[in-house]
């Protein structure tokens, strides 16, 4: 141990060196010292150390580089003069997020010139995004600094230099037979469809075909809106401008097309205040729960092949023929009628005639043009499901001879089988993969890409909606730009850059009018990151066949039979599976299951207890029975998680799980189940006739909220705990405070003996509106970047030892078999009187003159009494040096399932390389250390800096946390509670308002609003005791007498 | 004890072995006027003090003073820390909290006079690691209750006297010591 | 002089044959005399300790991450193993003060090795504060030390930090009650001892003990005022204990009945731990005529009394948490009832609350293998209850969400069981080399509470006593002034 130790000095000593003597010798005279930085700091036999070295090297190199426009060529901070980059000050630049079909409007935050954080673009430069920014987004930083991203160009295995690969390539492709396909997800950048045009075009006419494939297919509408409107895109969805939305099956708060866009615009009209007193009205039909359905005021639950006859019926209501079985529909249908023009109807399915019936009955709510707007259309989903079987019958005919992979990967997330076989057959096959991925694997050439922080590029998400993405560090690795290199191999001279630039110039300069002068045009473009074009025309409703759609979807839905189905999901953290290899995402607890690390079998609780399987798991170690599920013919086996709101003989397995090509082991969790989608004429669909048996066996899963007995029914029903609070829009109309109406009382009765401390100066508080969160998960990874907040690896999440600061409470209340659902995200309260900082021995955690709780990491030794003191149970333990903050052991020094040695190497971030992703303004804790939620005082101290440098008092909105801007719907609200104008203050003083637990008088410094559903029925809120299903059926039963 | 200043070396001791025997050995042989040296017995003999004439000991006085220091002092010093020197908010209590200052007070109370007091008795019976002390008889420790006289003043015929004095009173066994100076 | 002695109480030293000789020798026996049972238990034991050694390195080594605990037990075995061992180490300092006071004369048979418990006890209480911080190399912070933090002293708020103080304290003067007994003794074995290198040391050991009046006299008043500040600290000290979790926050642990509770618990697990203790060494180095049925029995009466002491407390947290209507003092209950830790809570209430019961009876009272069994029915259970209290209310507590599960992990297991080896092994060496019975203060007694001194009194029935000063009393006839 102690020697590795030693040697681990050595390293950070000479990487230290690296850092002295450029900051001893900085910018002009030095500049011929950058060459070495664009020289890749991986090629020729340099070891591990230099790498170590070059890293140092290069960061501060970044800083000199970005402020004499070498590297970067002319790039425009946001907020930033370049020649400003000073140590410990942040520069932000505008860019462009999209990754993996998920499309967001950017900044990018570096420090050093070393890309910290994501932040969300501010509105007015975010048209799409809207100042919201989603968890994939947020985790995507750490993707730069992945292990597993390629450093140099390789021939199969070997690794070769850039011009040996032009070369050979060059040759193949002139030489080539057969045809070259450029196999992508979805372009959105107009500028690299224009080099692929290029490159088509360079290798002649029939010689080139560019294939799009999604591998979370959004096929079914797009082949339905050609057929209804002649245009294979999909429209504008106004989710702000709906009086009554009804989703089928689309979980468009969660990962539906644009979730982050649509969550914004839902909560628009949800949120309520003194002025705006009224909200929309959702109702959810659907099987598999979701985030959104749990928002829902009313949520229908169905069977998969129901979802398919709800729309039937809704068509048949709206268009006055008929009325459904299932009373709860007729009801909606009633309600879309009364809301014409201000109603909207989506529906998640891939089946082409789902989503025409869909069309057919929004057209019928005249919604098109009003909630539906085809002005700017959806570029980010274009895939064709069909694709992957071309390019796979291309190769066995022997007329596709060459395929090069980019932004994609079907080896691993197409269902149709053969593709990896079928490569063979070709003569050139390339990926352009920057990390390992399955597909490349499957290549006999990787030619990485440049992360896309180190990339010039642009995109239009919807169309006239144009972005930038701007290089925010120079590249760390021997990697190349995929225009580059097509730019190359098409014989074009010039960078991509150059390119980009005159495209821009020729295509859309001309289109605006704000800017005279291309430069100032351009220079906007890339400081906001967005330039809005006309919107360019619109699309008319030409009906198709929906009559026989309708038949369709009835037949489909027959098809299902009537026993048990399975529909296979999009998780919100790992998407199609080109997020698994990311730890955050792997660690961020999923918002309905609460489990991570895993996919799993989502069933109903009630279904589990008949059937024998555990509903609750062993607690003792999360231990869930295994179910075998079957799908015409093939079959997986995953350990079975309870999910209220699932109808009984329902499954739900996510997909993007079961990675094999990982740079970590512990990445590849969970299986892969793309091999179970169905193709039906030529979609795949994600719902299926199922068969379920017990396998006997029993795993363990790392889920974070697991559900014990918490009401006392069994003593004579006492009240059960007020942790969340909800009520009716009714009622809240009634009285603001309803649902909170025990408040009062509560301040009432606390009294003190003690003065209380006075904080004249800024006293920071934070209101959270129930009503505006959807879980969705965003504030707790942008928390964890923020704080170094380490990852913990499933082994220790099985323990109950994850990390997060920032987590999100989840309650059920209600029916057992179809409860409403509270999502709550709960942090360090900062309680005026902490009961932590009473039992502190060595006064490490105390208040500050400010209200904030303050923890004194090198003062703590860790006798963990603060965290059994805590009422909000926030505070985190560092039980191992998860992050090599100190030259500890790196090994777990326990065993479990997981790991059957006694001690085992410690997964987490804590290699050199993923270490580079830590914030330097946030300590990185040390073993035996307590840490929690800071409001990021770093922030906060920053902000005031500013204020004090611009000599004025500190406005509202100046010091923002983490959490709060990466939430889409804003129902973060922080700020000083003594600046009567602050937002934060409004809200503290709302009668909505209540802190959790206050009885005990700990006088929060975190308020919550009630959650308030848009519906008539009242409902018991108990939180739900869904551990006894059996005991909530007989209450149920009683209720009904 | 003995008039003479410098240490007798030269002494007569009589052995008991029955406490009752020995304490009105005691009193009779100091109403007869003669100078008992030193009394050793192998565990505490009540009484034994009284019949010796000595004064009672002021030890527990010492034990208090001992322990008002610590009182005075804990409450001092903490009232100084958290009002005076770093006044910190701990969990909106008030800078000077009193009740929580009674637990370590009493505590270093105890602590103090404890400490104080058993000290004090050490230096006072003149007991330290490494101390020799001047055996009369082994058996003092064991099963005998011994009286020790000084015998360097005193001549031949004075000495028969005393021996025959303690065995009249019921001394198992009369002898003579002598120690050589300094020993 | 001598106080009188009822004829009708049995004797504390038994046997004929009894003298003041005998007596040292019988009780400096197991000093002089060499045993390869001893032997056997010392190397088992030492072998315990370096296993406990091996554990805490483990732990240090990789940190506290080796235990059982999660984000929200953040306490189990270690302060379990804490209050437990301080408990235990309760008897000793009570029998030397408490009985002292009391002028109970039986405390002579027990104190010394009862006080010795102690010291053990606390040694291995001390190390589990020490060793669940996750950063002990910094447990200097603990002490208000100048520092150049500000400068930051400690929290004086702090209960961890009452503790540091009350044990300490509790430690040392433990330590100077016990040592100041033992010097007259170890004079006795210094006088007897025939190598020069035996007497050098055990002279050191005394510190040049003589045993004249003047000693005697200052001795007297010492053990008595320290017996007078002993008593209380002794009750503050687990009432300190008790402090960590009463004055938090947290269902279960916010109750104001949790001083006298805890101290009771405290005696009763002490004494049962002495009677485990006794009845092995009163075998071992054959002292049954001082440690006598009699000293047993009354023993067993102060474990019914604690016992049912801990009961009524029991029952009144059940009664207060149904009567307070706060809804999670309730629960924090139910759940120790019908929760997913009711195992614990029905260990911890036949042993603690059922099994003293049979010491009603006078039959069970006076029975060895009876009271040998029920002394460490005592223990098991008295370390359920701090750990049905620690862990039980931490597992659930207020919010639903971050409710989690507690089991051990191998390292826990191993902490603990070494913890046992360590006190034994101390045990062993002291009742070894140290005299384990306060020979003095037998040597005290005789003369009131021995069989032979009774068989005296007896023949001079009636007649006025010579030298004899005291008043004669007989006492009631009737058998319950027995033993009292």
């Amino acid at each position: 141990m102690s020697d590795k130790i030693y040697w681990k000095g050595i390293e950070e000593k000479e990487q230290l060196e690296g850092f002295r003597t450029l900051a001893a010798k900085e910018f002009a005279e030095e500049l011929p010292v950058l060459s070495s930085i664009t020289e890749p700091v991986t090629t020729g036999k340099s070891s591990r150390k230099d790498f170590l070295k070059m890293l140092g090297f290069s960061t501060t190199a970044a800083v000199i580089a970005a402020s004499c426009e070498m590297p970067l060529r002319k790039s425009i901070p946001y907020v930033w003069r370049p020649e400003e980059i000073a140590p410990g000050i942040a520069n932000y630049y505008a860019s462009t997020f999209y990754q993996g079909g998920d499309y967001e409007a950017v900044l990018v935050k570096t420090r050093e010139g070393r890309p910290i954080k994501i932040e969300p673009r501010d509105k007015q430069n975010a048209r799409v995004t809207k100042g919201g920014s989603s968890a994939r987004a947020q985790a995507s930083i750490l993707s730069l600094y992945d292990n597993g991203r390629f450093r140099n160009p390789k021939r199969g295995k070997e690794n070769i230099t850039w011009e040996t690969a032009d070369k050979e390539i060059g040759e193949k492709l002139k030489s080539l037979s057969g045809k070259v396909v450029l196999f992508s997800n979805t372009v959105i950048s107009p500028s690299t469809k224009a080099v692929i045009a290029d490159f088509g075009n360079s290798l002649g006419a029939g010689k080139f075909e560019h294939l799009q494939y999604d591998g979370i297919s959004y096929a079914g509408i797009l082949d339905a809106n050609e057929k209804s409107f002649g245009k294979r895109l999909i429209p504008a969805y106004n989710f702000d401008k709906a009086t009554v939305i009804v989703g089928v099956g689309a979980d468009f708060l969660g990962t539906w097309i644009s979730p982050t866009e649509f969550s914004h615009d839902y909560a628009v009209n949800r949120k309520l205040s003194k002025e705006k007193k009224d909200m929309s009205r959702h109702i959810q039909i659907e099987s598999v729960p979701t985030i959104t359905g749990y928002k829902a005021d009313t949520r229908i639950s169905v069977k998969p092949s129901e979802e398919l006859t709800a729309l039937v019926d809704l068509y048949n209501i709206v268009t006055g023929g008929g009325s459904s079985k299932n009373e709860k529909i007729n009801k909606a249908g009633k309600e879309l009628l009364a809301a014409k023009g201000t109603s909207l109807v989506v529906s998640g399915s891939n089946d082409v005639n789902a989503q025409l019936v869909a069309n057919a009955i929004n057209n019928a709510l005249g919604n098109y043009g009003t909630t539906i707007t085809w002005d700017r259309p959806y570029n980010t989903k274009q895939g064709s499901d069909k694709a992957v079987s071309t390019l796979i019958e291309g190769l066995n005919s022997g007329s596709v001879k060459a395929v090069l992979f980019y932004e994609s990967n079907p080896v691993y997330n197409s269902p149709v089988k053969g593709l990896a076989d079928a490569l063979k057959k070709a003569e050139l096959t390339v990926s352009f993969a920057n990390r390992v991925d399955e597909t490349a694997v499957a290549c006999n050439y990787v030619l990485p890409d440049n992360h896309w922080l180190e990339s010039w590029n642009d995109a239009e998400p919807k169309a006239g909606i144009l972005n930038t993405t701007q290089p925010a560090i120079s590249k760390l690795f021997d990697t190349r730009q995929v225009q580059e290199t097509l730019l190359k191999w098409s014989g074009k001279e010039g960078s991509y850059y150059e390119f980009l630039k005159k495209n821009w110039e020729a295509n859309f300069y001309g289109k605006q009018s704000t800017y005279n002068g291309f430069w100032a045009f351009w220079d906007n473009a890339i400081a906001d990151g967005e330039v809005e074009l006309p919107a360019a025309g619109g699309a008319s409703y030409s009906g198709g066949d929906v009559a026989g759609a309708v038949s369709a979807v009835s037949a489909a839905a027959g098809a299902l039979g009537n026993d048990m189905q399975v529909k296979f999901y999009e998780s919100i953290a790992v998407g199609d599976g080109y997020w698994s290899d990311n730890p955050y995402l792997q660690e961020l607890p999923d918002p309905v299951s609460k489990v991570t690390w895993d996919n799993y079998i989502i069933a109903s609780p009630q279904w589990m207890h008949k059937n024998g399987y555990n509903i609750d798991p062993d607690f003792k170690a999360k231990e869930y029975a295994v179910g075998k599920l079957t799908v015409n013919g093939q079959s997986v086996e995953l350990p079975v998680v309870g999910v209220p709101g699932t109808p009984e003989g329902v499954f739900g397995v996510a997909l993007g799980y079961g990675r094999e090509a990982v740079a970590h082991p512990e990445l590849g969790v969970g299986k892969n189940v793309f091999g179970l989608l169905t193709a039906k004429d030529g979609n795949f669909i994600d719902v299926a006739k199922a068969t379920i048996e017990k396998t006997g066996g029993v795993k363990q899963v790392g889920i974070t909220q697991t559900h014990f007995n918490i009401t006392l029914q069994d003593l004579g029903g006492v009240k059960t705990r007020k942790t969340v609070k909800e009520t009716t829009l009714h009622e809240y109309k009634q009285n603001p405070a309803a649902g909170n109406e025990d408040r009062a009382e509560i301040l009432e009765e606390s009294v003190t003996l003690y003065p209380e401390h006075k904080y004249p100066g800024h006293h920071w508080t934070m209101v959270i509106d129930l009503n505006a969160c959807n879980g969705c998960g965003a504030c707790v990874v942008a928390c964890n970047v923020e704080n170094n907040v380490p990852v913990v690896g499933k082994d220790q999440v099985i323990r109950s030892r994850e990390m997060h600061w920032l987590r999100i409470d989840r309650y059920y209340t209600g029916e057992a078999d179809n409860p409403d659902v509270v999502f709550q995200p709960m942090l360090c309260q900062h309680c005026d009187n902490a009961p932590c900082e009473n039992v502190c021995p060595v006064a490490a955690t105390n208040h500050s003159s400010e209200g904030i709780n303050q923890m004194a990491y090198n003062r703590c030794i860790g006798t963990r009494y603060c965290a059994n003191n805590c009422p909000y149970k926030v505070r985190r333990f560092n039980w191992y040096d998860y992050q090599e903050a100190d030259a500890f052991d790196k090994r777990y020094g326990t065993s479990n399932d997981n790991h059957p040695n006694v001690v085992t190497e410690r997964f987490g971030l804590s290699e050199p390389l993923t270490r580079m992703v830590l914030n330097p303004d946030v300590t990185v804790r040390s073993r035996g250390v307590m840490e929690k939620c800071s409001f990021c005082v770093q922030r906060l101290q920053g902000a005031k800096l500013e204020a004090k440098k611009e000599n004025r008092l500190l406005k509202d909105g100046d010091a923002k946390v983490a959490c709060q801007t990466a939430c889409a719907t804003g129902a973060i609200v922080f700020g000083d509670r003594n600046d009567k104008a602050a937002e934060v203050t409004t809200h503290f003083n709302d009668e909505r308002a209540f802190g959790v637990i206050e009885e005990i008088h700990t006088m929060p410094n975190v308020l919550y609003l009630t959650q308030v559903r848009n519906r008539e029925e009242e409902k018991n809120y108990e939180i739900l005791d869904y551990y006894h299903p059996e005991k909530m059926e007989k209450k149920n039963k009683k209720e009904k007498v | 004890m003995s008039a003479t200043t410098a240490t007798p070396n030269k002494f007569v001791i009589g052995l008991w072995d029955h406490e009752e025997v020995y304490l009105h050995a005691i009193e009779h042989i100091r109403a007869k006027g003669i100078q008992i040296y030193d009394s050793l017995t192998p565990f505490p003999v009540h009484g034994l003090e009284d019949a010796l004439g000595y004064k009672e000991t002021r030890l527990h006085t010492a034990g208090f003073f001992f322990g008002a220091t610590g009182t005075t002092l804990a409450l001092s010093f903490m009232t100084w820390v958290m009002t005076t020197n770093y006044p910190i908010n701990f969990g909106g209590k008030p800078y000077w909290p009193v009740p929580s200052f009674i637990p370590i007070t009493f505590e270093l109370t105890v602590l103090f006079a404890a400490w104080g007091m058993t000290l004090t008795y050490l230096v006072r019976n003149k007991l330290w690691p490494g101390r020799v002390p001047r055996i009369y008889d082994k058996r003092t420790t064991d099963d005998r209750f011994a009286l020790v006289f000084d015998a360097e003043a005193l001549s031949e015929a004075d000495i028969t006297s005393i021996k025959d004095v303690c065995k009249k009173e019921g001394a198992v066994e009369v002898k003579d010591k002598v120690f050589e100076a300094g020993e | 002089m001598h106080a009188y002695e009822s004829e009708f109480r049995e004797p504390l030293i038994n046997g004929m044959d009894k003298n003041y000789t005998k007596i040292t020798d019988d009780l400096i026996a197991p000093v002089e005399r060499n045993s390869t049972m001893w032997w056997i238990a010392t190397l088992l034991t030492g072998a315990g300790s370096l296993f406990f050694v091996f554990c805490l390195g483990w732990t240090v080594w990789f940190g506290i991450g080796t235990w059982g605990l999660n984000k929200t037990v953040g306490w189990a075995w270690d302060i379990t193993n804490f209050v437990w061992w301080i408990g235990i180490g309760h008897a000793g300092t009570l029998i030397s003060a408490i009985l002292l006071l009391f002028r109970q004369r039986y405390r002579t048979g027990i104190n010394r090795a009862a006080e010795a418990m102690t010291i053990f006890a606390v040694i291995c209480a001390g190390m589990f504060p020490i060793f669940h911080m996750g950063r002990v190399w910094d447990a200097g912070f603990i002490f208000p030390l100048p520092n150049t933090r500000g400068p930051l002293w400690v929290n004086f708020n702090s209960p961890l930090l009452w503790d540091v103080f009350a044990i300490s304290t509790y430690f040392s003067v433990s330590l100077l009650f016990w040592y100041s007994g033992l010097m007259p003794d170890f004079g006795t074995i210094r006088d007897r001892a025939k190598g020069k290198w035996r007497k050098y040391i055990y002279n050191l050991l005394s510190f040049g003990w003589q045993g004249n009046a003047r000693q005697w006299q200052r001795f007297e008043s010492l053990s008595l005022v320290l017996a007078g500040l002993s008593t209380p600290l002794v009750l503050s000290v687990h009432t300190i204990v008790s402090f960590d979790f009463a004055t938090s926050v947290i269902p279960g642990w916010h109750t104001t009945i949790f001083p006298p509770y805890f101290v009771a618990g405290a005696i009763f697990s002490g004494f049962a731990m002495v009677e485990t203790l006794m009845l092995i060494s009163r075998k071992l180095f054959n002292l049954e005529d001082y440690i006598t049925i009699n000293h047993i029995e009354s023993m067993n009466k102060i474990i019914v009394l604690t016992g049912s002491i801990v009961g009524i407390a029991y029952l009144t947290e059940l009664f207060i948490a149904w009567y307070s209507g706060f809804l999670y003092e309730q629960f924090a209950f139910y759940n120790r009832i019908l929760g997913k830790y009711l195992w614990a809570y029905y260990i911890m209430m036949g042993c603690n609350v059922i099994s003293p019961q049979f010491y009603w009876f006078k039959k069970l009272r006076r029975n060895l293998w009876v009271t040998f069994i029920l002394s460490i029915f005592v223990n098991i259970g008295m370390w359920f209850e701090r750990f049905v209290i620690i862990v039980t209310s931490l597992a659930d507590d207020y919010l639903p969400s971050s409710w989690a599960y507690f089991s051990p992990t191998w390292v826990d297991i191993g902490i603990y069981t070494g913890s046992m080896s360590v006190f034994l092994f101390l045990f062993l060496l002291f009742s070894r080399f140290f005299p384990s019975l306060a020979i003095a203060e037998v040597k005290a007694i005789f003369r009131i509470s021995s069989e032979v001194a009774k068989a005296e009194r007896a023949k001079k029935e009636g007649a006025t006593h010579g030298g004899f000063v005291g008043m004669q009393t007989v006492g009631p006839l009737d058998k319950d002034s027995k033993g009292n």
